[in-house]
């Protein structure tokens, strides 16, 4: 019955309005598939996600997938929660690696290979066996390793050559070129240029503080499974990272600010996830990329965040479509739809880099990424708040960085130790 | 204008001029009001590759209509908007069923229980919705209604709280001879309600009509819990499918096109029915 | 005989039958939820683990603990100590305004612009104000710029960012309250002004003296629902502009709640934090009815 009225109106809707190619999961006949499959995503029908949604459909293989939006990360958890509880969970879902435990623990994200091991093996062969662990959680393989993001520095290419600053970007980067950089151009520009209005920004989250953390020796989450915020080194790291806003060469704001002010031409450095890649050298900044900073004469480790795609119906038949699709995502053909996002590629097959600006990114990759913390235990869904809460009060001196990095050492340990 | 300006004001400004000042005033006022939306409308037929490179525009330098078409590409927008109207109405038509036949006996019956009940559901003004929105997802979830409309309609009627204040001050200031005379041709109860004290009662009702429906219009949180498919979404909870993960993407044209188009039913009818409505909240809201 | 005795029945029922529909509702979906999170709030539970544990007070000490619940609830009196004023006070003053000018063509003007925001949804508002407010390159910025003063921060510094969301909160919902109060002034009988003016009395004293008193009962009324609905729409603002932040700096009691709940499946200490809202709603609000039942002998 419901299925029935969804249809109508849906085609109703065809009729209405001319959907194009938008609306092309809405519009397909229910005749033409034996299983239909509901994905919810973190991504609209005008995303690349939908590009991959449509090839493997249009191979009509007895399996239609339909790609629902329900918003970031935080909101579609929720209603996987609701729909999960009300005894119909999406087939599959796109979840963050930060939420990993959480999506296996409480949501239930099934093993791939319990579902069937032949292809669940042939599945995960297709990827990079260093991304694997991020989508092992408790033992079991929860879904693909889907999306992968490194953050990368963004230059615009105008205002740097403006304030006569060597156009030659060097390949590994460090935070003394960088903030020396960002110095000359206050110096140059500041109050005498007609859009530039700040130096730089090194985005506010958990993926940059985890870098300059790693980079100067330190863990977040030690590999022994300990919290190592307490720690010399990562007090260290973050110092670092903090400087430039103590300093007054960055002023810290939310990501869309961010991206707002660095394509008017008011930010002339932006370090932030490789996917801008697609937009930012394009637009009115003209960027140009490199590495993301280390530290002077300390090893780099660089830091990546990224999302999976998992299985959670419980009927056998869904989930053997469900395989089907990750099969097809897997592939070869899948893999080459999906790189326009501007993701990295953590499949096993040769595909070309969609343009030069993401070399620096996958050259990170080679390099060695590690994985966004993903907090244990079954209050996790917490700890990236927490942790950003006391980022932010760090970089704002509401506190010395030392007595910061105790507290949220402090408030996450009491977090973790829950259970 | 000459007997009014007379003696007891000889220092104060003349009354031409004290208008004057008032008007150039509220006119700021209402300019400084208006403002933050500027960048909105000019953005909105601002082709959307020319946004991003301007922080601030107050004209639109190549005008398009195409952020309309784009959006209307990308998402079933004119659905939303079907849907917004849809649940809106039905909010709007559940609270006047709830709140118009409950004024009406509160105003002008008199029954046992009838101050504890009349506190009971007036206190309800006071209860930030927010308050009941866990065990009402649990409950909408329980009983399988999530991703309905639903589940997105019923939880919201309930809050009339301020109607059925307002239409018992209503039914209350009508005059009493109306019902006796009425009484009299041995007109009941239900006659009296409907043919003598609602038909009365009209602006009120328009007045609330048009609150409740805004109100209904741009209900966001509870929509963006419980409304899961595309096809089902209103347009103020499926505005934030234009700002999705990969944020760098985010299409302002078409995002402040759709806001556009989220505002102008309510201005409309808020312009058309203003007037109107000043004059039905006065007598409500007097003392009688 | 018969038919009359079941007149005499209607007669009795007719007003339960009237006002019987409303009271269920407001029972089951408002009343409801409270009793149903005095029993979520003794619990450990996250909606989908087949384990219920009973916790007692846990849930209660947890919150009462929390350094952010706190603060939230802190930012949450500053938020009413704030805007409680400035939503009753201002929209009067613009309404008495408007009032000045009635019967001329702009007053319908006025009206419209000054309501605009209200009619607003708050994902169109939180846009259009982190665009004014860009801490970088927004108009606010470059406006003080151009005058000589320093930049501001605006809602990314900690000690602004309450003010910000209070400015906006006011800005999106003063509309309703001008209305209100709009039309309580013209509901005042004009012969008073004449009347008060053969008396020699000022503007200002006949607004304190005749049109004061007289839009008391009004002015009950829009205490008496400012106080809960601004506690509903900061939520809404600080979702589209702060979350929160920076810090925690901007919360408010109910966006805590929105997050425990929402956001982190911790429906026990949310219904813990929802109980204790509930508290102080329900004695506010029967202390503002007693007040006003003495003042404006209403009821």
């Amino acid at each position: 019955m419901v299925q029935t009225s969804r249809l109508s109106r849906r085609q109703f809707l065809a009729g209405a309005t001319a959907l194009a190619g938008a609306g092309a999961t809405g519009l397909r006949p229910a005749f033409s598939a034996d299983a239909q499959i509901e994905i919810s995503s973190t991504w609209g029908a005008d995303k690349p996600f939908q590009k991959v949604v449509d090839a493997f459909n249009d191979k009509k293989l007895g399996v239609t997938v339909v790609n629902r939006f329900d918003g970031d990360y935080e909101a579609a958890t929720a209603k996987a929660v609701a729909s999960i509880a009300a005894g119909r969970p999406p087939a599959m879902m796109i979840t963050g690696w930060k939420f990993g435990y959480f999506a296996k623990r409480t949501l239930g994200a099934r093993d791939l290979r319990e579902i069937n091991a032949a292809k669940a093996e042939a599945i995960a062969a297709n990827f990079n066996p260093s991304v694997l662990p991020l989508v092992t959680i408790d033992g079991a393989l929860i879904g693909l390793p889907w999306a992968m993001s490194t953050p990368i520095t963004f230059i615009n290419s105008t205002l740097w050559r403006e304030a006569g600053l060597d156009p030659a970007l060097p390949e590994n980067p460090d935070t003394d070129w960088l903030y020396g950089a960002a110095r000359q151009l206050d110096s140059k520009l500041k109050d005498k240029h007609a859009t530039y209005r700040s130096a730089l920004a090194l985005s506010n989250n958990e993926w940059t503080s985890q870098s300059f953390i790693q980079n100067a020796g330190g863990f977040i989450i030690d590999p022994a499974g300990k919290l190592a915020l307490n720690s010399p080194e990562a007090v260290a790291g973050m110092e670092q990272y903090c400087a430039p806003a103590f300093e007054g060469l960055w002023l810290p704001v939310s990501a869309k600010e961010q991206d707002a002010a660095f394509e008017a031409g008011a930010l002339a450095i932006c370090t932030t996830s490789s996917t801008r890649a697609t937009v930012f050298p394009f637009g009115a900044a003209k960027a140009v990329t490199t590495k993301f900073p280390g530290l002077p004469g300390q090893a780099r480790k660089m830091n990546s965040g990224g999302n999976f795609l998992a299985v959670y119906t419980r009927n056998q038949e869904q989930a053997e479509a469900s395989l089907a699709f990750l099969e097809f995502c897997a592939s070869r053909e899948g893999q080459s739809i999906w790189s326009s996002v501007g993701y990295l590629n953590t499949s096993v097959h040769d595909i070309p880099l969609i343009n030069e600006f993401m070399k620096p990114a996958a050259g990170q990759l080679t390099d060695g990424l590690t994985a966004e913390t993903i907090w244990p235990g079954k209050r996790g869904l917490e700890g990236q708040t927490i942790w950003r809460k006391w980022v932010s009060r760090m970089l704002l001196k509401e506190t010395p960085v030392a007595d910061g990095m105790k507290g949220a050492n402090d408030e996450l340990a009491a977090l973790i130790g829950a259970g | 204008m000459t007997a009014r300006s007379t003696s007891a004001r000889s220092l104060a400004l003349p009354f031409s001029l004290r208008r004057a000042v008032v008007h150039v005033v509220l006119l700021c006022l209402s300019v400084a009001t208006v403002f933050p939306l500027v960048w909105m409308v000019t953005s909105a037929f601002t082709p959307n590759e020319l946004i991003a490179a301007k922080a601030i525009r107050l004209w639109p330098e190549q005008p398009t209509l195409s952020n309309f078409t784009i959006a209307a590409a990308r998402h079933p927008i004119w659905m939303w908007l079907w849907n917004s109207v849809l649940t809106s109405t039905l909010i709007t038509l559940g609270k006047l069923v709830l709140a118009l036949p409950a004024g009406y006996a509160f105003g002008r019956m008199e029954f046992p229980g009838h101050k504890f009940l009349f506190w009971l559901v007036v206190a309800t003004m006071s209860f930030p919705t927010v308050l009941a929105i866990i065990p009402t997802y649990i409950a909408i979830v329980k009983v399988q209604a999530f991703d309905t409309y639903g589940a997105m309609i019923i939880p919201s009627i309930p809050y009339v709280g301020f109607y059925v204040f307002y239409f018992r001050q209503a039914f209350r200031s009508l005059q009493g001879s109306m019902f006796e005379a009425a009484r009299m041709d041995g007109a009941g109860i239900w006659r009296q309600f409907w043919e003598i004290a609602v038909p009365n009662v009209v602006p009120s009702i328009a007045a609330l009509s048009v609150i409740s429906f805004m109100g209904a219009w741009n209900i966001y949180l509870w929509g963006q819990l419980v409304l899961e498919d595309t096809f089902k979404k209103t347009l103020t909870t499926g505005i934030a499918a234009f700002a999705d993960l990969d944020g760098a993407e985010v299409l302002w044209g078409p995002l402040m096109a759709t806001s556009l188009l989220s505002v102008v039913p309510v201005l409309v009818l808020f312009l058309i029915a203003q007037r109107f409505i000043v004059d039905a909240l006065a007598p409500g809201l007097g003392e009688k | 005989m018969n038919g009359l005795k079941l007149r005499s029945l209607t007669r009795l029922l007719a007003p339960y039958l009237f006002v019987g529909p409303t009271v269920l509702a407001v029972l089951v979906f408002l009343y409801g939820p409270i009793v149903g999170s005095a029993v979520l709030s003794v619990l450990d539970w996250n909606l989908l683990s087949p384990d219920i544990n009973f916790v007692g007070t846990a849930n209660y000490k947890a919150m009462f603990g929390s350094a952010d619940f706190q603060l939230s609830a802190w930012n949450t009196l500053l938020y009413c100590a704030i805007l409680i004023p400035a939503q009753i006070v201002l929209p009067l003053i613009l309404a008495v305004m408007i009032h000045a000018v009635r019967g001329s063509r702009m007053d319908t003007v006025y009206r419209g612009m000054l309501f605009l925001p209200t009619i607003l949804a708050y994902s169109v508002a939180g846009v259009a104000w982190s665009w004014l407010l860009n801490p970088v390159n927004g108009l606010f910025n470059e406006v003080l710029t151009a005058f000589g003063f320093p930049r501001s921060r605006w809602h990314t510094d900690p000690d602004l960012a309450l003010l910000c969301v209070s400015l906006i909160t006011f800005w999106k919902t003063f509309g309703l309250n001008m209305l209100l109060w709009l039309a309580a002034i013209a509901n005042v009988p004009p012969g008073l002004r004449e009347a008060s003016r053969l008396d020699g009395a000022s503007r200002w004293q006949y607004f304190w003296t005749i049109e004061l008193p007289m839009i008391t009962p009004t002015a009950f009324f829009i205490s008496v629902t400012t106080l809960f609905h601004i506690l509903d729409d900061i939520v809404g603002v600080i979702d589209v502009l702060t979350h929160g932040g920076p810090a925690g700096r901007s919360s408010s009691i109910l966006y805590f709640l929105w997050q425990q709940g929402m956001q982190f499946f911790q429906f026990g200490q949310a219904s813990a934090v929802a109980m204790i809202i509930i508290v102080v709603v329900l004695s506010v609000t029967w202390m503002q009815f007693r007040v006003g039942e003495k003042r404006v002998h209403y009821g």
